[in-house]
């Protein structure tokens, strides 16, 4: 396929129409660090307040589970770049078989951390009101519980928008849609499944570890 | 594989180079993951962050192709970080130069919980703050 093919006439050509892609891309993602800015200074300020309890709640959640949760995700982002490789060097097959083994690591992330909210759930350690957990009473526990449900929930949805668009780039793959000259969409697709790669390992220190 | 339009991208990320990548990334998180089991005080969450941001790098300069991609792609994702950095700094500024009685876990007021309540009503909130 000619690259010059795909370019769209109001660019002057391929490169310049990649760049603008990119930078719409970047733009957006800009955006959705400033979205999570929000909860990561929420939890800089309560943190700051209630030291004992984020240390007491930290400790309680399970690490080990997370540190594998970390492992799977870096693992989808490996998938993502790899996908990216063959739909520029034009082995469909191959760009279809990554894009599927990275959703079905979101996937895999999204069940362990379904198992990982279940046991919260059972043992009362729920965000706001509704936290009832015995083991932790320390000033702002409930505070630290919140923050976990909404740091990692937010997160979640994006896991679950990203192996949507793993889904249907896969989908396309399979189709033959991407090639040399035509791989733009693979790529901004893995640039968002990175994003939320880079967020959840912030999320990870600061929730499970410290 | 390589662009013949050499001008527009700065070399490009070889599967090799990315799996080494995979590799450090994977090996990054078991070491956070280590460190974090030993009682290391004010320096855990120092080795944590600092690890975090190694790995944050990676993915960012290689994944998403910032070392290859100059400009303005660079550009809007500096900016962000400068924003999470302000708005984190000075939220963090203002809770630590308060007066301390207007933090709620310093309340002269407040008493501890006598003993284990069971299943009973949240913790105690002294200043009616959850």
């Amino acid at each position: 396929m000619q690259p010059e093919g795909h370019v769209q006439e109001h660019f002057a050509n391929i490169d310049v129409q990649r760049q603008a892609a990119r930078l719409g891309m970047w733009a957006f993602l800009g955006t959705e660090i400033l979205l999570f800015a929000g909860l990561f200074a929420a939890y800089a300020e309560y943190r700051a307040l209630f030291h004992e309890a984020f240390v007491l709640g930290a400790r309680h959640l399970d690490a080990r589970l997370a540190t594998v949760e970390t492992a799977v995700l870096i693992t989808g982002s490996f998938a993502v770049v790899m996908a990216h490789h063959y739909a520029k060097t034009s082995k469909a097959g191959m760009t279809c078989l990554s894009l599927v083994v990275a959703a079905a690591t979101g996937l895999a992330f999204l069940m362990l951390h379904g198992i990982e909210y279940w046991h919260h759930f059972e043992e009362g350690a729920l965000p706001g009101k509704y936290y009832s957990f015995p083991e932790i009473q320390t000033a702002g526990a409930s505070m630290f519980f919140t923050l976990y449900f909404l740091m990692t929930g937010l997160h979640s949805l994006h896991v679950m928008a990203g192996v949507g668009v793993l889904a249907w780039l896969a989908w396309r793959a399979s189709m033959g849609a991407f090639s040399h000259g035509n791989y733009n969409v693979v790529e901004m697709g893995g640039l968002y499944w990175h994003l939320v790669d880079l967020i959840w390992i912030f999320l990870f220190p600061l929730l499970y570890l410290v | 594989m390589a662009d013949s339009t050499a001008h527009a991208d700065h070399g490009e990320l070889s599967p090799a180079r990315s799996a080494l990548i995979y590799v450090g990334l994977l090996a990054l998180t078991v070491a956070t993951y280590l460190f974090s089991r030993h009682n290391l005080g004010t320096w855990s969450v120092v080795i944590a962050l600092v690890i975090a941001i190694a790995k944050a790098s990676l993915v960012a300069l290689f994944f998403m192709q910032l070392w290859y991609h100059r400009g303005s792609v660079r550009l809007a994702l500096a900016t962000a970080v400068l924003w999470l950095f302000l708005l984190t700094f000075f939220v963090v500024a203002d809770v630590k130069s308060r007066y301390p009685l207007t933090n709620p876990n310093t309340n002269p007021l407040w008493e501890p919980p006598a003993a284990a309540q069971g299943h009973s009503p949240p913790q105690p909130s002294p200043s009616g703050r959850p």
